[in-house]
């Protein structure tokens, strides 16, 4: 009896954050949950949409299976700063930002649409807008793909809440 | 022996509990938003038809919109247009029912809000009526939390 209360206690504290590097959601909620280490599995593009989607291979809502893509979009303008207008570095958000995919520059911004949504997130400075507009969307699909320079895991995904 | 116990019943625990609960880690991003909980704070700008609801877990963002597409209280539509036939985007100042719409950290489908007098007068209540329903409205906030997704 004790022993069992005790275990009892202890998966209470367990699940009430005592472990700090722990939290528990109850289903009343709405829930996303992304494995930030976990690369996608595959990643297209559609360069005249600026649109782009990674397919990952674990659920994104819990027993979903039906929901493990992110999709995403891109855009090329002539913004360079990051939220606390100081140059951006690749990685860097701006949650002012205002972009479309109908916007021209040389720098690439990517951007989570879909289930989940971020912020822009800078990617980097193409050569010329030409490049950019060929470029960017890909740019930004393998760059969450892959975590590359930690794109991904200190980027886009710090750049959704 | 017994930390091995103790180890697999947390896991048993944590894996077999997905339909009411689920543990996150350090390596999980976890996107969480709770109906029941009113927020804290809520903002609007009333120009961008933008609005924005903060609550004890995190600030959420989203937009609003005036068409002549009226809905039920709360609830959410697969598609909005507006009267030229668009899909509504946010912004649009073409009628008197204001919608609202999640944007951030997730996307939801349109929620119904209310009825205005004029086309004017959602204009300029909309963005401020979202917010203020997101921050203290738990079935508003069911209706708009209930449609996220793909």
């Amino acid at each position: 009896m004790k022993k069992a209360i005790s275990l009892s206690v202890l998966l209470t504290l367990f699940c009430a954050g005592a472990y700090a590097a722990t939290t528990c959601i109850h289903s009343r909620t709405a829930v996303f949950t992304i494995k930030k280490s976990e690369n996608a599995v595959s990643s297209s593009y559609n360069n005249a949409e600026k649109t782009f989607s990674l397919r990952f291979g674990y659920d994104l809502v819990p027993n979903n299976s039906s929901q493990r893509t992110l999709t995403g979009m891109s855009t090329c303008n002539e913004i360079t700063t990051n939220t606390a207008d100081s140059a951006a570095k690749s990685g860097d958000a701006n949650v002012y930002l205002r972009a479309s995919s109908a916007d021209v520059g040389t720098q690439c911004w990517c951007s989570l649409t879909s289930p989940v949504t971020s912020w822009w997130v800078y990617y980097g400075a193409f050569d010329d807008e030409d490049a950019c507009d060929a470029g960017c969307t890909s740019a930004c699909a393998a760059a969450i793909k892959d975590n590359t320079s930690n794109f991904r895991t200190n980027g886009v995904y710090l750049a959704i809440w | 022996m017994k930390k091995l116990i103790i180890s697999s019943l947390i896991a048993m625990f944590c894996a077999s509990a997905g339909a009411t609960t689920m543990c996150a880690t350090d390596d999980t991003l976890a996107i969480v938003l709770d109906p029941v909980i009113n927020g804290t704070a809520n903002s609007f700008n009333t120009d961008l038809f933008e609005w924005s609801a903060t609550f004890s877990y995190g600030t959420v963002w989203g937009i609003a919109t005036c068409v002549d597409t009226s809905g039920a209280p709360n609830t959410a539509v697969e598609e909005l247009r507006d009267s030229n036939g668009e899909i509504a985007t946010g912004g649009e100042r073409t009628g008197r029912y204001c919608w609202c719409q999640l944007s951030h950290p997730a996307k939801s489908r349109w929620v119904f809000r209310n009825v205005n007098s004029s086309v004017a007068d959602c204009v300029f209540n909309c963005a401020s009526n979202c917010g203020a329903n997101v921050r203290d409205n738990s079935a508003f906030r069911a209706g708009l939390f209930g449609s996220l997704g793909n």
